[in-house]
């Protein structure tokens, strides 16, 4: 079918071309194309229909550039899949024929009709009835101007775990400068904690820190710890963002890390966070022994100090006079030109599983509890020992605490199993302890980790496929139980340690920082790249990038591996130097505005703002502000306020073309 | 036997555990350590379905040291040796190994083996052949050919030893393999001789049986034959004889390292390969059943398949399982011997595949397995032929043979 008709002349004028996509099989199998062709010539305005087996390939973007000169068409309609998939692809097409891209719209007959719509009938209408209407709003579109604005070049880096740190010395490294943002008083994330990490048992530490001193010292990386992003205005190539600084009480400047203040303070029964409450603290700190920046902290809302203002030892032991009691909290605004979030991830808390017995019973422990154990720095300086200091004979190690758990989360956390695997060998090989190990399926799958799963089969663990059901006390011994799968019967083991591999959750703040960077977040929490397979570090928000553990469960090669394409994304944009605005931002219609200023109070992203005219008041929208959330077209009494690309005569248009029914068809026969 | 009640426990804790079981029992039980729990033993055991305990179970068992329940449960004994469980295990894991294993250490326990099994081994050390027939009449078999062949009792200047193996000796379904091997021999004109009387059983059904203490004097003997008559090549037609002097004795005595030992099928295939005999025409289609002990345990496919191809008008087609992934026939261990019904049907599931193909004929290259497919074949009321490879190789040379 070729275009067969001259466009009867209409009031809007506009020459429109209709091009159907058969996708091979993918629509044409389920949507009678002869038919959407058949109709999509009786729609007013159409000057020629074209059908073609691939319209995103080669061949395909060549006929509509063929069809728009030879039949001068001024806009154009592409039926075919999601937008998402194929948009740019068809907006360069008309691009290359002189079309402005906007004067394109796309009917997403694949995904929206036959993918979805199991009877071939009503996909064929529904499909043109999609049609009727992406052509009835075609014809309203206006081309539309795409304002292009240099990227500036400077990053913003949240987050200072390994993800966040690898991010920004990958970006530093190549010229650019980095502004890195810790809400911890210290850098390194979950990875200082880690004792050893899998598959090769290399000490996380002697990979970890000579990374986080180099971010430190990097002269291009300006880092705030104990610091969080408050605000965030702007678009890619030209975010503002205010950072918030808490207090140190400690004069960065002064100090030199001597740790003279810390046994002075007379407080010292603070459960340390960094232990995960296995160890205590003072009240001014060093939240670990290799903290980088090697500052002490003052923990205000135990200091004495700043309870009764009766105490201050640590000033007195300075000896350079650094403790600062009246320091406040500063506050910081870069111009970044692009985003890393890499804000990591939060552990489960298994008090709410209470059939676990977690915080009920001593010598429960999460995994990261265990990890400090293990480690030779911490609470037991690296000895596994039960609370009354005696050495654990069995211990039980429970996979999918909080994972996998319709309870709690649904996803899979990727890492416990290989960890609780080096937990088993560290129990094995420093205690000599029974271990067991409770498991639903050993998802260890990594480079190197089946073979690591091997290593523990063959020390001995002894693996039972069965979930650890519960924990309870009897006698003053835990007991653990589950079900052996293999011989269908009930496991009840005595531990004297119990194991608890806890979920990977995301941050409880996700959503907020999600909401203050404009990307969304999965089912699960975690933030939402832009395809999984294709954009897996991009978001929805142009310019942002996520990275680590906030994106999904992930170990520490992943993470780092999933920085390093953050900042290649980053590098990319910075390369290209200028990047292209959305041009459907809102516009205010002067003569149509009545100045009641509600668009203002509306817009999130306050780009809107009332302006004198002399005689009267209106509303004036800054462009390069406006995220075109369309707020403001939504609330506007008089019609004032619109969002280009989304006006009301487009929009009403297409709902027209949607809401027209054509009589029902009995059949198809002799099709 | 306790396997009623024990079955039916529902819980182990860790007092029952005893880890180092798995050491007692063996080395290859020690392997089940690194067990995934992926069940293919089981899958794969052409008995599993007559076992009280899976194999799959059995080393969860055996791994975590339930011995008085493993001991109990007797399922080792349905194992027919037929080794699919190894080829199939992802950890490189030998169930049989392991099975062979236990039975050696129930034995060390004081648990005595069922009564068949007892009795058959007490045959081989009081007889020195399984059957319990004198041992001097080894060449029964020999008795009804029509004319006697050359240097069956000569035992000088032979070029091949003939280990002609117990069953060929005593049990007249299976003398004519032997006899036809003989014959095809003679006509391809190869000096060979066989021991007679001196010929001890191979000790196969001892190891099989977990009995390797006493399989030393059995060995022992038969290398001092084969040392005495100096001969340089040593063939048998039965597979387990062939496995159990190629792969096991090694690992008991020190076999002479010029010692060529062969299975029928290679010999043939070297005789034809030498045009030193020339088959006439017995156009059928058939079907090649890989003996376990032949196939999947030593490894040899293509002398028996070159056999066949050599045949004039023979026309060859492969079953479903078939090399390395073979099944069984049933009829290996001892579990013809202690569960019939088993055997028969294991047998049956082989004999449908090879309905599937359409074939005329099964050819295999055990007496052993000969004698399980018939039987299955029998029970099952198919019109089809089984014979072992020598019989049908001998048809082919003979013309005056009757069918």
């Amino acid at each position: 079918m070729s275009g067969i008709k001259e466009p009867e002349p209409t009031s809007l004028g506009e020459r429109v071309g209709v091009f159907l996509c058969h996708c091979g099989t993918n629509i044409s199998g389920m949507v009678s194309m002869p038919e959407l062709s058949g109709h999509s010539c009786t729609l007013e305005g159409v000057a020629a229909v074209e059908e073609s087996r691939f319209l995103c390939a080669e061949s395909g973007q060549r006929l509509i550039q063929e069809q728009v000169r030879r039949h001068a068409l001024t806009r154009v309609v592409v039926a075919a899949c999601s937008p998402l998939m194929h948009e740019i692809t068809f907006c360069d097409a008309c691009r290359g024929a002189g079309l402005n891209p906007y004067a394109m719209q796309m009917a997403n007959i694949r995904e929206h009709v036959s993918w979805v719509t199991p009877d071939p009938i009503e996909a064929t209408d529904k499909a043109m009835a999609m049609v009727t209407a992406a052509v009835r709003r075609v014809r309203h579109q206006r081309p539309l101007q795409i304002n292009r604005v240099p990227v500036t070049r400077r990053v913003l880096v949240l987050g200072g775990g390994i993800a966040g740190l690898e991010a920004a010395l990958r970006l530093a490294d190549a010229g650019v400068p980095v502004v890195l943002v810790e809400r911890e008083p210290v850098l390194g994330g979950h990875m200082a904690m880690i004792d050893r990490t899998f598959p090769t048992l290399d000490c996380s530490a002697c990979v970890l820190v000579p990374r986080t001193a180099r971010v430190a010292e990097h002269e291009l990386i300006t880092v705030f710890t104990a610091s969080e992003v408050e605000e965030v205005t702007g678009h890619v190539g030209s975010f503002n963002v205010r950072i918030r600084s808490r207090p140190r009480s400690v004069d960065a400047k002064r100090c030199n890390g001597c740790g003279s203040c810390v046994p002075s303070c007379p407080v010292c029964d603070i459960p340390s966070e960094f232990d995960q409450g296995l160890g205590s603290r003072h009240a001014i700190y060093f939240p670990f022994p290799q903290a980088v920046p090697n500052l002490p902290v003052i923990d205000r809302s135990r200091c004495i100090h700043f309870q009764s203002g009766r105490c201050q030892s640590c000033a007195d032991a300075c000896p350079a006079g650094a403790v600062d009691f009246d320091q406040e909290e500063e506050y910081h605004e870069f111009e970044v030109g692009a985003v890393v979030v890499a804000t990591g991830f939060d552990l489960f808390d298994p008090t709410r599983a209470p059939e676990y017995g977690y915080g009920r019973w001593p010598d429960i422990l999460t995994s990261l509890q265990f990890e400090r154990m293990c480690h030779p720095l911490g609470p037991t300086r690296g000895r596994i020992e039960c609370a009354d200091g005696r050495l654990p004979e069995r211990i039980a190690i429970l996979h999918c605490i909080g994972s996998r758990d319709a309870r709690f989360n649904r996803h899979c956390s990727v890492v416990c199993c290989t960890a609780a695997l080096k937990f088993s060998l560290a129990a094995r090989w420093q205690t000599g302890a029974r271990v067991f190990d409770f498991y639903i399926d050993m998802r260890s799958a990594d480079k190197g980790c089946e073979e690591f799963y091997q290593r523990a089969q063959e020390e001995d663990v002894i693996f039972v496929q069965g979930k650890g059901t519960e924990v309870i006390r009897r006698h003053g011994k835990l007991l653990v139980k589950a079900q052996d799968a293999i011989l269908g019967r009930r496991v009840i083991v005595p531990a004297d340690m119990v194991v608890l591999a806890v979920a990977m959750e995301p941050r409880v703040d996700a959503s907020r920082v999600a909401q203050l960077f404009g990307i969304g977040c999965n089912p699960g929490g975690f933030f939402i790249e832009k395809h999984l397979k294709l954009a897996p570090v991009e978001t929805v928000a142009p310019g942002v990038f996520v990275a680590g553990a906030c994106q999904g469960p992930k170990d520490i090669p992943d993470s780092v591996a999933q920085a390093g394409s953050a900042a290649a994304g980053v590098l990319n944009l910075l390369a290209r130097g200028a990047v292209d605005l959305d041009p459907t931002v809102a516009t205010v219609e002067e003569s149509k505005c009545g100045g009641c200023g509600l668009c203002a109070v509306d817009c999130p992203e306050h780009a809107i703002e009332l302006t004198d005219r002399g005689d009267r008041t209106v509303a004036v929208v800054d462009e390069v502000l406006c995220r075109s959330c369309g707020s403001c077209a939504a609330t506007c009494p008089t019609g004032a306020a619109s969002q280009l690309g989304y006006t009301d005569a487009q929009l009403l248009a297409e709902v027209e073309g949607l809401s027209i029914r054509e009589p029902p068809r009995a059949s198809y026969a002799g099709r | 036997m306790e396997t009623g009640r024990e079955s039916r426990k529902l819980y182990w804790t860790d007092d029952e555990l005893d880890l180092a079981f798995a050491r007692r029992v063996g080395p290859w039980a020690e392997k089940l350590k690194t067990c995934v729990q992926c069940g293919s033993c089981t899958a794969s055991c052409p008995t599993a379905t007559s076992m009280a305990v899976s194999p799959q179970r059995l080393g969860r068992l055996i791994r975590l040291g339930m011995e008085r329940e493993v001991l109990g449960s007797g399922s080792f004994w349905q194992c027919t040796s037929c080794d699919a469980c190894s080829l199939h295990c992802p950890r490189g894991i030998s169930m049989m190994e392991i099975i062979v294993e236990l039975k050696r250490h129930a034995r060390q326990q004081g648990l005595p083996p069922p009564d068949e099994v007892r009795l058959l081994c007490e045959a081989v050390r009081t007889y020195r052949n399984i059957s319990g027939d004198p041992n001097e009449e080894r060449l029964r078999w020999t008795s009804n050919l029509p004319q006697p062949l050359d240097g069956i009792d000569s035992v000088c200047d032979a070029d091949v030893l003939y280990f002609v193996g117990c069953i060929a000796s005593f049990y007249p379904r299976a003398f004519g393999i032997a006899q036809g091997f003989g014959r095809i021999l003679n006509l391809a004109g190869l000096r060979f001789a066989a021991l007679g009387g001196e010929e001890w059983c191979c000790g196969y059904p001892l190891l099989h049986a977990g009995m390797e203490d006493d399989v030393g004097v059995l060995v022992e003997h038969n290398l001092e034959r084969v040392k005495d008559l100096g001969v340089r090549t040593l063939v048998t037609t039965c597979p387990s004889c062939f496995y159990t002097w190629k792969v096991l004795y090694p690992r008991y005595a020190s076999v002479p390292a010029e010692l060529t030992v062969l299975h029928s099928s290679q010999l043939l295939a070297e005789l034809l390969e030498g045009r030193r005999i020339r088959p006439g025409r017995v156009p059928q289609d058939v079907t090649y059943h890989d003996p376990c002990d032949l196939a999947r345990k030593c490894g040899e496919l293509d002398a028996p398949r070159y056999v066949l191809r050599e045949l004039p008008e023979v026309e060859l087609v492969e079953m479903a399982n078939t090399g390395m992934n073979s099944l069984c026939c049933g009829g290996g261990g001892d579990v013809k011997l202690l569960d019939v019904d088993t055997t028969l049907e294991v047998a049956r599931r082989r004999v449908e595949q090879a309905v599937d193909v359409r074939a005329e004929t099964v050819v295999t290259a055990c007496q052993q397995c000969k004698r399980a497919l018939v039987g299955a074949v029998q029970w099952m009321r198919k019109p089809m032929r089984v014979v072992d490879i020598v019989e049908l190789v001998w048809l082919a040379l003979a013309d005056e043979v009757e069918w």
